[in-house]
């Protein structure tokens, strides 16, 4: 074998034009070097079965205060993370609004607000505390004067509440001691317009939970699509590029 | 029309992040495979081509446009597979498994090759790999960045700060360690197909 040198420039396309025909001249005297060209097209194609095994990859710089280059950090942000996020800012949101789902004979009915609750707070009663079948007299005598002593609590909130509440003061008898069924009504309205400011509130987070999710989401699809592209064409334009390289050679090597 | 790299980089050096990521999403399966072919582990591999955009991202107000920034890329890369390998103080590893995944193979596949044909090639390329893994650092390097990089002689002597005929050795011997070892290893090396003889 003469010049290793000029052998891999040639090998690798990087002969100068000018220099080129005088050295497959000289492949057409030399089979030495004629043999170690085969030799090295051959080890090249066998170099070309070894690929990197697929990895996910998508790094992306992300930026965790204002001020640029120092103060980034590394993640990985794909679509079921923010996701994820959604779900907890709904879990958030219903845990503020204090959603009940219930399913039943009136079919699903959805509600909001802290009202239920309170209720079986005031009354002060468990709501999962079991029922005895039958009590003893002095059982019976214990739990009546409980009974008692919690309704004269509930009384006694009740009259405080009645004062406490403010009405509008275009409402009728603003000035006179209102009636129990004025109070309630008034109170219903309260509840329900609170009710109806929760439920606008929560359908307003929810709207932009879904608009920030869809538009993540398509971004990060827009870019797999772009990096599959960029992929695609430079695999193809390597194999074109190797394969008409080696064509070239083995016709160089095979001619004589 | 996408932006070329050189736009990309003073866009990026101005403050835009988004154009760095662009580079990032350009860069990082070339960056992440000349690690992984220098250093043999998928997972160490993915942590060195983060590592290489952290720290271009973090050089980037350093870097003046002197070299290619996909030169700059490799260079740091080839920097943190030096480390890796000094920490590690063991010759890479060719990860190769035991079992053939045909629906792996099956999307790796390309138009007109065969089952048979994927299978020969998976066996193949583990055998490049255990293969490259027996050469010095120098050797494989300077290979897989002309083999599987396309640089150009100059461009790699310029990267491994080392003479042009240095480079064309280095090559040429590990040209010629690969094929010794593949033969080693039952693979007949013809032209139209490299494939492993069973013995």
């Amino acid at each position: 074998m003469c010049n290793h040198e000029r052998l891999l420039d040639y090998l690798y396309d990087e002969l100068p034009a000018s220099e080129r025909a005088a050295f497959e001249l000289h492949l057409e005297e030399c089979a030495d070097c004629r043999a170690e060209l085969s030799e090295l097209v051959g080890t090249r194609l066998a170099l070309s079965a070894w690929s990197p095994p697929d990895s996910d990859l998508g790094f992306t710089i992300v930026r965790n205060r204002p001020s640029p280059a120092q103060r980034s950090f590394w993640t990985f942000r794909p679509a079921w993370a923010f996701a994820a996020a959604a779900i907890l800012v709904l879990a958030v949101a219903a845990a503020i609004s204090n959603i009940e789902l219930r399913y039943g004979n009136d079919g699903l009915v959805v509600r909001t607000g802290w009202n239920r609750l309170s209720e079986a707070q005031v009354a002060g009663v468990p709501t999962t505390a079991p029922v005895p079948v039958s009590f003893t007299s002095e059982e019976w005598a214990n739990r009546l004067r409980l009974l008692d002593e919690r309704l004269q609590q509930v009384e006694q909130r009740d009259r405080s509440v009645k004062a406490a509440i403010v009405l509008p003061e275009s409402a009728p008898g603003n000035s006179a001691r209102m009636s129990d069924a004025e109070l309630l009504r008034t109170v219903r309205k309260i509840i329900a317009d609170s009710e109806t400011r929760q439920q606008r509130e929560l359908a307003m987070r929810l709207t932009q939970v879904v608009r920030d999710f869809d538009a993540t989401r398509a971004g990060d699809l827009a870019r797999v699509e772009q990096g599959l592209r960029q992929i695609q064409g430079l695999t193809d334009a390597e194999l074109i590029r190797h394969r008409d390289t080696l064509n070239h050679l083995w016709r160089v090597t095979q001619q004589k | 029309m996408a932006s070329t790299d050189e736009e990309l980089v003073a866009r990026s050096r101005g403050g835009d992040l988004d154009s760095f990521n662009q580079l990032v999403l350009r860069w990082e399966r070339p960056i992440y495979a000349l690690a992984y072919r220098v250093i043999g582990r998928e997972e160490d591999a993915r942590d060195v081509a983060q590592e290489t955009f952290l720290r271009a991202f973090r050089a980037l107000a350093g870097f003046k446009g002197q070299a290619k920034f996909s030169s700059w890329l490799y260079r740091i890369t080839l920097n943190l597979c030096r480390d890796w390998i000094r920490r590690e103080r063991r010759a890479p590893v060719a990860q190769a498994p035991e079992g053939v995944d045909l629906l792996e193979l099956a999307s790796s596949a390309e138009p007109t090759e065969t089952v048979e044909d994927l299978v020969s090639r998976r066996e193949l390329g583990r055998a490049v790999a255990k293969a490259m893994s027996t050469l010095p650092d120098e050797q494989r390097t300077a290979i897989v960045l002309k083999e599987y990089h396309g640089l150009t002689f100059q461009e790699i002597a310029d990267l491994l700060d080392c003479p042009l005929s240095t480079v064309k050795t280095r090559l040429y011997q590990g040209l010629t360690v690969l094929r010794r070892e593949l033969e080693l290893a039952g693979v007949e090396s013809t032209f139209g197909s490299a494939t492993r003889k069973d013995h």
